[in-house]
């Protein structure tokens, strides 16, 4: 929304009825122009507002849909060029290329199932592998039957096509999954534009320079392709860089509506370094060539960090999380959920070789000051959450330690505690728990 | 369980406090006194101890005194038999009398348009009185009105008894959730009865002539007066148990006046109150057309208000006691010996102060800090950031257990210190912060502010270019800024003589919109920019 | 249809500041005109340059990966210094002091400069001396390093905003380069740079470390403030227009990602290329967000970024 918050105010009827849930017109026009609510809830809104506010709002980036059932996923209606203006909403999907070639149908089978199954979780996001691309070159029926084999695991499928007709031969028998056509480089747009909108499937448009490629985006859309992505043209960093940030800030001002569609890359073997950049940099959707967790893990972490809407840092689920190989006598220690805290304290912990137990409690995302003034992290919901959790039979020592900035919770956290529990209070920054424990800790755990 | 006997001296206190207990701890199971005014966070450093006899942990060691450990007793956990001396007095300065309105009639002093005199309970007696109370965080005010006539007879000032317990709002809450709501209830409402006999002794009447009081206050001090739960004010979303609150009788509360009514002014969100509703309609938000308003509470809460008739966002700012002298080392009220007003000679080098009742300095009131930070600044004796540099002239500098600090009086008793100024810097950012985010929520368009209304308890006066300056108010043309002392007692002293003020209240409390800063996603940032001299990015100054 | 698509041109730009002087052969970094890396449209007359780290003392924390390249010379500064240039291509040299941290060795000033005359002495590049954090002894040490090694133009890592005095001082008396850090803050940054430039600071000798999170660690944190610092500094606004200096390889090598073995983690893949790949998806990130200077660990990381870096100013490779 363009408008202000003072700008809507002055389009509402100002009665402060409160139908809207909201205790005054002026509240909820400034969650309206933060995007946060949406015009429908005033039952009295007049025509002229609703054509104001309308008018505004219409995403400059397409939206596409690649797969189905579950495991589909929507990516594009971006709005702004960097992160830090509001946020990135779509995390790009990341296709595993995969060679059919040799493959017999029960080992194609086997290593799909085990590609449906990868999941890694981290600060509360589950990865997985989001789809496969599967290339035409290894002969039309060996793609279009691995094709089929993984949309019957319920993964979304990227068709790597060499021709017109086995693009068409791949895609027909799982159009309802909605596959993914893209085109060989360097080909001639026109057929598979023609395969796209017959079959109602997304299609990527590639072209030689940004030129042609918006004109032939346009096209495609005319030719009633619903769903186009653009293959940003580039053979080296430098200029797919270029591409990437032409097509973005050209969507955003609006230059040509050609340019207003989500965009596609291929990394081939050992491209690590070209698949970082189209994460870093607008891509929603990403073939990787290379297998192991090497280069998974550290794609899957950077598209979470890039992704992190700056206004809602990450969660960890609360639980109690090992550092090291901690047995019944390692330290246990307890801190909020904001997962910037959890992993620069298990960090440091791990740096110092502590083996511990570290109890993550939810404080809904906070850091231990903000939580502690909310009421989010008081003696009786840290006890609590430490029983819920386990804590007491994790170790065979009754002491728990907490955040040096939460040391006034304390006494009223034994006392719930009870049982002769102990609570130890900590540092405050985390670069002195090393001092802490080779000062405090070692002491302590004599006296108890 | 292991305990160690903890002594205080020099009182001789003891108790056996559990291994691991902190001293704060120990100290408030046996009743001694020490202030926690940051509830225990280890911030605002009064809890100070000196351990004469013992073991503490080396991380806990703030700084050592012939050998000896000076530790946060709140920080240090008990692991062995201590003896401990407090360093930090926690007894309240006591006020002397400051009477500011006696003999005004507020009706004709301040009321923002045309009001009649038609108080709020029907009175026929020629001594009959009506109380206006202003409940502060920091500080407590009062106006005695006689009202035949609407003339103000006496007035009254404490500080709030319940700091100890809490300098901040935050604070309190918890000092409530651990049991001493009742406490905190009873010495509120002593207070109010201290403040009642001084005005009736000064003014010459007696307090069982009083028919009626008007009590204006954040949420709060308002659940604290009256004994109900606060707690749930500080959850995220923010659930007070009320808004308003229905009269009760003066004599429920101990106060003077038997069945007299004790009516509250009712607040707007869980840290906007009565007060700021009271104020802003003393300010004539209500009826203001034209250009934005801006009312800024430079109190404990710091709360804001942009607007005019048709609106007003109100939020609070948590600036912290500075402005009225809390939570400095030597900070007091406006009274005689707060040092008010500072100028630099740079060729002499000389610092020259202005004293209330031109007596020696005995500390520094919340002009006086806004007037020392702009002037120092200046100079150049300390840099942006609040810290002393080094041309501090030596006899200025002195060094101790708060750190670096700059020496002001002749006898070196008095002296401001780099942590005082960070508290100011602080509190100074809180606000303009807030100004700003509200200003930017309005978007643009939003129009220039064309009034400023700044309401304070600053004595004598607020040093406009100096409060400018520091960048603790926006950069405006001077004719826009007008002074209101204690627009929340002001408010309540007319709705006490005016039944319209009243409807007016409470017709305009449904404009008001209460923004919580903390959601606002450019807030941290506005603040981490305005906490410099003048601001990180001046030209922002000028909203 | 040709697509209007204008050059972005902006009033400021990125300051050109030259590290090195005297005995050394100086490396000016800085003087980009527009968005990181975004070639087409503005002149970046300096690319990114590329720092390795030695240390004073043998880093025992340093993993297996990371210590491999480095055999036999770990806590040889010299030796290290000279393999960094010469085998592994560093354009410059950062010399971490951590065996003057009172936990780790409390090595004296003496010793200290006794380092940094070794380095001085086996390499021309320009030197980056970090000092065991901030406090006293960090003082201490970095005083003497900057008396000792007068006029080289060491850049001396780094004054923070609770502690930028001692070092203002020294850094101008000595004709040194100062790193200004902040914690991943941009208002604290600029504070920072005013109260050095009130302090008599050359500002245009000053580089801005915003602090490093690694990849999983409060990258992103660093990367937004990263890029609103360029916004500024393209803006004209001359306290945000320093260069940036990232410490990556010391926030990475940190991390778990970075050091469990495969036999823990089997599916996180080999930890050696794993720990490599996290050290280049960290520095990279950071070439996009504006990074002017980047200090890794890892030779084989050094090498796969300048191969990036070369691809956007030789516009080859890549």
């Amino acid at each position: 929304m363009a408008l202000t918050g003072l700008q809507i105010f002055k389009l509402l009827p100002n009665t402060n009825c409160k139908k809207c849930g909201y205790p005054t017109c002026l509240a909820f026009a400034m969650k309206l122009a933060a995007g946060k609510e949406a015009l429908d809830k005033c039952p009295d809104a007049t025509a002229e507002a609703r054509a104001a506010l309308g008018a505004a709002s219409a995403p400059p980036i397409a939206r596409a849909v690649i797969g189905s059932g579950p495991r589909a996923i929507t990516v594009g209606e971006e709005t702004v060029f960097f992160r830090h203006e509001k946020t990135f909403v779509r995390r790009p999907g990341l296709f595993r290329a995969l060679d059919p070639r040799g493959l017999s149908a029960a080992d194609l089978g086997a290593r799909l199932d085990d590609w449906a199954q990868v999941r890694h979780e981290r600060a509360g996001e589950v990865f997985q592998v989001d789809g496969v691309a599967l290339s035409e070159s290894a002969g039309v029926d060996v793609c279009a039957a691995g094709a089929a084999a993984a949309t019957q695991r319920g993964l979304p499928v990227a068709l790597m096509a060499a021709t017109p007709e086995g693009a068409s031969a791949a895609a027909t028998p799982i159009k309802q999954h909605r596959p993914l056509l893209v085109p060989p480089p360097g080909a001639s747009m026109a057929p598979y534009v023609g395969v796209a909108a017959q079959l109602g499937v997304p299609l990527v448009v590639s072209a030689a320079d940004l030129d042609a490629l918006a004109g032939a985006a346009a096209d495609a859309v005319r030719m009633g392709v619903t769903d186009v992505l653009l293959e940003a043209p580039g053979t080296n960093l430098r200029d797919v860089h270029r591409s990437l940030s032409l097509i973005r800030r050209g969507a955003l001002d609006r230059i040509h509506p050609g340019l207003g569609h989500p965009v596609f890359l291929r990394v081939g073997p050992g491209e690590l370094e070209k698949a970082l950049l189209g994460i870093t940099k607008f891509t929603s959707v990403i073939t990787i060539s290379d297998a192991g967790g090497e280069t998974w893990l550290p794609l899957w972490t950077l598209r979470q960090n890039i992704y992190t809407d700056p206004q809602k840092p990450l969660q960890m689920d609360p639980a109690i999380y090992p550092v090291g190989e901690p047995d019944a006598r390692a330290p246990l220690l307890v801190t909020t959920n904001f997962s910037l805290t959890y992993f620069i304290v298990s960090t440091e912990l791990d740096a110092a070789g502590i083996p511990s137990h570290l109890a993550v409690v939810d404080t809904e995302g906070m850091s231990v000051l903000t939580a502690w003034s909310a009421g989010k992290f008081s003696g009786e919901r840290v006890a609590k959450a430490l029983r819920e959790m386990g804590a007491t039979e994790r170790v065979a020592h009754k002491t728990v330690i907490i955040p040096g900035y939460a040391a006034v919770i304390s006494g009223e956290l034994e006392d719930a505690l009870g049982d002769g529990w102990c609570v130890l209070t900590g540092p405050q920054e985390a670069s002195d728990i090393a001092p802490f424990f080779r000062d405090v800790w070692a002491s302590a755990a004599l006296a108890s | 369980m292991i305990r160690h006997p903890v002594t205080f001296s020099p009182s001789g206190r003891t108790t056996l406090a559990a291994d691991g207990a902190t001293i704060l701890e120990a100290a408030e199971a046996v009743g001694e006194a020490l202030a926690a005014e940051c509830a225990g966070r280890g911030a605002c450093g009064r809890c100070l101890v000196k351990v004469l006899s013992g073991q503490v942990p080396e991380y806990c060691v703030e700084s050592r005194e012939s050998g000896a450990a000076l530790v946060l007793a709140c920080q240090t956990p008990v692991h062995s038999a201590l003896t401990l001396l407090p360093l930090v007095e926690t007894e309240l300065p006591r006020l002397e009398a400051n009477a500011q309105h006696v003999g005004a009639a507020p009706l004709q002093a301040f009321a923002p348009w045309p009001l009649a005199l038609d108080p709020i309970v029907t009175t026929c007696g020629e001594d009959d009185l009506g109380v206006a109370l202003d409940i502060g965080t920091t500080t407590l005010q009062l106006l005695l009105l006689r009202l035949r006539d609407g003339v103000v007879v006496g007035e009254a000032g404490v500080y709030n008894p319940q700091i100890p317990r809490g300098a901040d709002v935050i604070s309190r809450i918890v000092a409530a959730e651990r049991g001493l709501l009742g406490e905190l209830a009873a010495s509120v409402r002593a207070a109010v009865c201290t403040m009642i006999d001084e005005a009736t002794a000064a003014a010459r009447t007696r307090s069982d002539c009083i028919r009626a009081y008007v009590v204006a206050g954040n949420l709060t001090m308002m659940h604290l007066l009256y004994g109900i739960d606060p707690s749930g004010i500080r959850r995220v979303p923010s659930e007070p148990a009320a808004l308003a609150f229905t009269s009760v009788a003066a004599t429920d509360l101990g106060w003077p006046g038997g069945p007299a009514p004790v009516h509250t002014v009712p607040a707007t969100g869980g840290w906007v109150g009565g007060d700021i509703v009271a104020g802003v309609v003393r300010a004539g938000f209500s009826r203001a057309s034209g250009g934005l308003g801006l009312y800024v509470d430079l109190g404990t809460n710091g709360e804001v208000a942009l607007g005019g008739q048709d609106f007003a966002l109100a939020c609070a700012c948590s600036a912290g006691p500075a402005f009225e002298g809390g939570g400095i080392r030597c900070g007091m009220r406006a009274d005689a010996g707060a040092i008010d007003g500072a100028r630099i000679d740079i060729d002499r080098a000389a610092l020259e102060l202005s004293v209330i009742g031109d007596s020696a300095p005995r500390g520094v009131c919340g002009s006086g800090l806004i007037a020392l930070a702009e002037a120092l600044w200046r100079a150049g004796w300390i840099d942006r950031g609040g810290r002393v540099t080094d041309r501090l002239p030596a006899w200025h500098r002195v060094r101790g257990t708060w750190g670096t600090g700059i020496v002001l009086s002749a006898d070196g008793r008095v002296a401001l210190w780099e942590r005082d100024l960070a508290s100011l810097i602080r509190a100074k950012g809180a606000i303009f912060a807030g100004i700003r985010t509200l200003h930017a929520a309005l978007g643009e368009g939003a129009g220039p502010v064309e009034r400023v209304i700044v309401s304070g308890n600053f004595g004598r006066f607020l040093k406009l270019p100096a409060a400018v300056g520091i960048g603790l108010l926006p950069d405006l043309p001077p004719g826009r800024f007008s002074y209101v002392h204690n627009g929340s007692l002001e408010g309540a002293a007319l709705a006490l003589l005016s039944r319209a003020f009243v409807e007016e209240i409470a017709a305009y409390l449904a404009r008001i919109t209460y923004i919580n800063l903390s959601e606002l996603p450019g807030y941290m940032d506005e603040f981490v920019g305005a906490c410099f001299l003048p601001h990180t990015s001046p030209e922002l100054l000028r909203l | 249809m040709a697509l209007n698509l204008k050059p972005k041109t902006w009033p400021g730009g990125v300051r050109e500041v030259v590290l090195g002087a005297g005995s050394r052969k100086p490396i000016t970094v800085g003087g980009g005109k527009g968005l990181p890396l975004h070639t087409f449209e503005a002149t970046f007359p300096w690319r990114p340059v590329l720092a390795l780290e030695v240390t004073d003392v043998d880093p025992r924390s340093w993993v297996d990966t990371v210590r491999a390249p480095w055999e036999e010379v770990l806590g040889q500064p010299a030796a290290a210094a000279q393999r960094a240039v010469t085998d592994f291509g560093a354009d410059l040299v950062m010399l971490h002091l951590l065996g003057t941290h009172p936990d780790r060795g409390d090595r004296s000033p003496d010793q200290a400069v006794a380092d940094v005359h070794s380095v001085l002495d086996a390499v021309s590049c320009p030197l980056i001396v970090k000092g065991p954090g901030a406090g006293a002894k960090q003082n201490e040490i970095l005083s003497r390093v900057a008396e000792a090694a007068s006029g080289k133009g060491l850049a001396l890592h780094s004054a923070c905003q609770e502690d930028y005095k001692t070092l203002a001082a020294v850094a101008v008396a000595y004709g040194q380069v100062l790193v200004a850090e902040s914690p991943i803050d941009i208002n604290i940054a600029k504070q920072l740079n005013i109260l050095l430039s009130e302090a008599s600071v050359d500002i245009g000798r000053v580089l801005i470390d915003p602090l490093t999170g690694a990849l999983g660690y409060g990258l992103e944190y660093t990367y937004s403030v990263m890029e609103r610092m360029r916004l500024a500094a393209l803006a004209g606004e001359p306290m945000l227009s320093c260069p940036v200096v990232c410490l990556v390889g010391e926030e990475v090598w940190k991390t778990k990602e970075a050091k469990i073995p495969a036999a823990k983690e089997p599916a996180w893949g080999p930890e050696a290329e794993r720990g490599i790949n996290w050290e280049v998806a960290t520095a990279l990130p950071l070439l996009l967000a504006g990074a002017d200077v980047l200090v890794l660990r890892h030779p084989e990381a050094l090498k796969r970024v300048r191969r990036q870096i070369d691809a956007w100013f030789n516009g080859a490779g890549g």
